[in-house]
């Protein structure tokens, strides 16, 4: 049985699932917004009333597999963040953590949070999530866990459409490899490793002073094998005016 | 109309800027990148179309709160209803115009 401390009403609260399997999901919401000087990260955009941060944590909330959120926010956006999952009850967020200058920087201010609980043995597995995808589905959610519990690593991704094509290209900017659609595939967030995997691949990168565009870049480097889950478009990430009419279109298709 | 500024990639610049969302009740109007000034906008017809058809629903939704406050607490909900009854259909009205504008 483990204590964790609840971060809405300064209670502590008892977990009694198993120490074994206990999954935590982190969830990176320090976008560039507040960094800019600007008054709204997009995360706190509303669609149909209700900021998008909520409806990614709704995901979470809603998946049987997930024992805990940890919520990694910008400077100055913590209580703001804890202000709002308190009022649309998530209760599976159990802390709030200041994040970094860049996602690799915020990933590694979660570790750091969590390294106690990680060295213990307390945590088995960790996904890694971006604040900005809010149409994870649960089932697809559950079954990324249970590939990564069998695989050690494991990240959601989708496929290229058959006529799509990626191209390498060298310093002269001529083309020295192809992937064919169905052979590429397009990264997705939630990404999730092994707890113990993931800290030990951070700390590594951090002596090499390695940046990853991605949690599973980090990990690939040193031959830590990582298992794809295959997901679709309706897991978007919202980056452009475009993605944001297409989050209230799923909205609305999916009766969120 | 409520507007919200934000940080998101622009198509046309290339690159993240600033971009302001307008918003008409619930619902997306336009989006405005201020570097190019380049405007994503919803046509007014398509608007009206989903405020017509959420309509129904916002009320089930409404009666539903009412009644949790009026069994919560009858005398707040009684006091509170002459104000409401007054402010919703203005409330309404502006939704309604900034749909239609």
């Amino acid at each position: 049985m483990h204590k964790i401390s609840n971060v809405h009403k300064g209670e502590t609260v008892f977990d009694q699932r198993s120490a074994a399997r206990h999954v935590v999901a982190v969830v990176l919401a320090a976008g560039q917004g507040r960094r800019m000087g600007l008054p709204i990260n997009k995360i706190f955009l509303p669609i149909h009333g209700k900021p998008v941060i909520i409806y990614t944590l709704e995901a979470f909330e809603r998946c049987p597999v997930i024992d805990e959120v940890m919520l990694v926010a910008a400077a100055g956006e913590e209580e703001q963040l804890a202000k709002l999952t308190q009022a649309a009850h998530c209760q599976k967020v159990r802390r709030i953590v200041q994040g970094g200058p860049t996602r690799h920087a915020s990933e590694q201010c979660a570790l750091e949070a969590l390294r106690p609980r990680i060295e213990s043995g307390e945590i088995d597995l960790i996904l890694i999530h971006d604040g900005a995808r809010p149409f994870v589905l649960p089932e697809r959610i559950q079954q990324l866990v249970e590939t990564a519990h069998a695989c050690g690593g494991a990240i959601l991704a989708m496929p290229l459409q058959e006529e799509e094509l990626i191209v390498e290209v060298d310093e002269q900017q001529a083309i020295c490899r192809r992937f064919a659609g169905q052979r590429a595939w397009r990264a997705q967030t939630p990404q999730a490793f092994r707890a113990a995997w993931l800290l030990a691949a951070y700390d590594r990168a951090r002596q090499d002073q390695f940046e990853g565009t991605d949690t599973a870049a980090s990990l690939e480097r040193l031959g830590y094998p990582v298992a794809v889950v295959e997901s679709d478009q309706s897991n978007l990430k919202i980056t452009t005016a475009y993605d944001l009419l297409q989050a209230e279109r799923l909205c609305r298709h999916r009766g969120l | 109309m409520i507007a919200c500024q934000t940080e998101l990639d622009c198509l046309y610049c290339g690159r993240p800027t600033v971009h302001t969302v307008f918003y008409a009740s619930l619902y997306i109007k336009r989006i405005v990148c201020h570097r190019c000034a380049h405007a994503v906008e919803k046509p007014a017809a398509v608007l009206l179309r989903q405020y017509c058809r959420d309509l129904p629903w916002r009320a089930t939704a409404l009666a539903r709160r009412l009644k949790h406050e009026a069994q919560a607490d009858p005398l707040l909900f009684v006091s509170s209803l002459p104000r409401r009854v007054v402010n919703k259909p203005i409330e309404l009205s502006r939704e309604l115009a900034e749909v239609c504008l």
